[in-house]
């Protein structure tokens, strides 16, 4: 769990964004959304990737 | 098919074409177009900004051309408009927003130089949502974009104004851009053909940059053959934008003449994208389905892996690259934002570097898993584009109230999860709903198949009347 009060204060005091309260659980809603997702889209370790080889996936995978 | 005798309601390559041999005049042509933007624009809101001046040198410079001989480019004489988002020297490109209302870029994008080069008109700028955040066409700076054919519904955005103009055939063609649907949403909403190709076909130089992961470019066009020669203009590998592809292009007009789609497997997801459709939705699909199935496509049902979490992990990315660009003026005026864009950018304040990279990370393992699986058995996928019916500009005008992010995930639901994926995607008009409004599905495919997907749906507009379908004009 991410904590909301901890979010609002890194907003505001540590991104100099002056977001309230509703803007925290927005982004912590969203955070935990990610983080659950990936967890269950890619356990475990991502050693050995890196996003440029998105282009290489989509060249072997492309269209003949 | 016989050409009508409005100018105004041919195609775009029947007016090229017809520009080219002298039939009619690029002049004449873009003054049958302005004289419709006249009847449409009260109605609509599709423009930001006119530029009928210029738009008429541009047409008497090819009418110049003509009668001296000079070779003429595959757009010659047809006058587009674009998304307000892309750059021309010392012209307007507002982005749909208040803090760009003046702004006047000091370059020129490559997509605009090449359609100049092949030709084409300039009409202005469209409207759209603003910073091309939003799927509704809501605007609160420049007044709401309206569907012409129900003013009272929404256009679809963010490329609002594209889809609306190309719909009341004040365009022949309009270039959008599509972040997580914001070329195929607006398509879908007007009954047009748009397309969101694979990520890096088309340079993004000199475009309004939202997140620079899923950004792509894309026309809207009255036909597929229409699409598939303007999106051969703008296409290709471009030094001034790295993320560009060097491949080759196929020829996308040569893969819509006598198209066959003999054998072609077309797969349609079980789950999700056929989850929650309302039920006129649905029979426009079944319909569709019918037609590719009679025209000797295979309908193979596939499974593919359930598009929710990499929606997740997009929006991550989108959040975060989007509040990187914005945050200069989030910081220092808040206030010019409207309020659902800024609720929606301030978000990616929260994204740490390790959580945005582990997204983007885990993205060459989730294209190959997703590609591997979902065209096993099949070679393009059919989903609806908006999978409920368009909804009025009343009922989904959100701001940043409680459930706004809902309603934004619910219209972009069946859209958002190929740009993650970088795969091309295809709008294809399909009849009209129950409340009136353009049905249409989509057609997705493997990396750079591009040209497969225009095959398919030119051999179903081929089938179908409804391209030839346009909103009455208003009275």
């Amino acid at each position: 769990m991410i904590d909301r009060d901890q979010m609002q204060a890194w907003l505001v005091e540590g991104q100099a964004y002056p977001g309230g309260a509703e803007s925290a659980n927005r982004a912590v809603r969203m955070l935990e959304r990610a983080k659950a997702s990936l967890e269950r889209l890619a356990p475990g370790s991502l050693f050995d990737t890196e996003p440029s080889q998105a282009a290489v996936v989509m060249e072997a995978e492309g269209d003949a | 098919m016989p050409k009508a005798s409005d100018p105004t309601l041919w195609s775009l390559t029947d007016a090229a074409d017809a520009v080219a041999a002298g039939q009619i005049s690029a002049r004449e042509l873009t003054e049958a177009c302005l004289a419709r933007i006249d009847a449409w624009q009260p109605v609509t809101n599709a423009f930001i900004h006119l530029e009928a001046e210029l738009a008429l040198q541009m047409a008497n410079a090819t009418d110049v051309a003509r009668t001296r001989g000079q070779a003429l480019g595959p757009l010659a004489g047809v006058p587009l408009a674009h998304k307000d988002m892309f750059y021309r020297a010392g012209m307007l490109a507002t982005c749909g927003s208040k803090i760009r209302r003046d702004f006047r870029p000091d370059h020129t994008a490559t997509v605009m130089k090449r359609l100049d080069a092949a030709g084409a008109v300039y009409l202005g700028g469209l409207n759209m949502s603003e910073f091309a955040l939003g799927p509704t066409g809501h605007n609160e700076h420049w007044g709401h974009c309206r569907n012409p054919w129900n003013p009272a519904h929404i256009t679809g955005g963010s490329s609002s104004g594209s889809g609306s103009s190309t719909g009341a055939r004040m365009v022949f063609g309009a270039l959008g851009s599509d972040t997580g649907g914001s070329v195929r949403l607006p398509a879908g909403a007007n009954g047009v053909v748009g397309i969101k190709p694979t990520s890096g076909r088309v340079s993004r130089y000199g475009a309004m940059g939202l997140s620079f992961t899923h950004d792509t470019i894309g026309p809207l066009t009255r036909t597929v053959r229409d699409n598939a020669r303007m999106f051969a203009v703008v296409a290709g590998a471009d030094p001034n934008d790295a993320t560009c592809s060097t491949r080759p292009l196929p020829d996308y007009e040569a893969a819509c003449q006598n198209p066959s789609i003999k054998g072609l497997r077309i797969g349609v997801p079980e789950t999700y994208y056929r989850a929650s459709m309302d039920a006129s939705v649905e029979a426009a699909m079944s319909q569709s389905l019918k037609v590719l199935e009679e025209l000797g496509a295979v309908i193979v049902p596939v499974d593919i892996p359930n598009p929710e979490p990499n929606t997740d992990l997009a929006n991550l990315i989108t959040a975060s690259e989007s509040a990187t660009l914005h945050g200069h003026w989030l910081r220092t005026r808040p206030q010019d934002y409207s309020a659902q864009p800024r609720a929606r950018l301030e978000a990616g304040f929260a994204v740490s570097a390790i959580d945005y990279l582990s997204a983007l990370q885990a993205r060459p393992r989730l294209i190959r898993e997703f590609c591997q699986a979902a065209f096993k058995d099949c070679d393009v996928l059919h989903t609806p584009t908006f999978d409920m019916e368009v909804p009025s500009i009343e009922e989904s005008n959100m701001g940043d109230r409680q459930g706004f992010a809902a309603v934004i995930a619910r219209i972009s639901r069946c859209t958002r999860p190929f740009n993650y994926l970088s795969l091309p995607g295809l709008n294809v008009p399909a009849g009209f709903t129950a409340n009136g409004l353009p049905a249409s599905f989509q057609l997705v495919g493997r990396p750079y198949a591009e040209a497969t997907l225009y095959r398919a749906a030119a051999a179903y507009e081929d089938a179908t009347d409804f391209a030839a379908r346009a909103p009455a004009l208003p009275q």
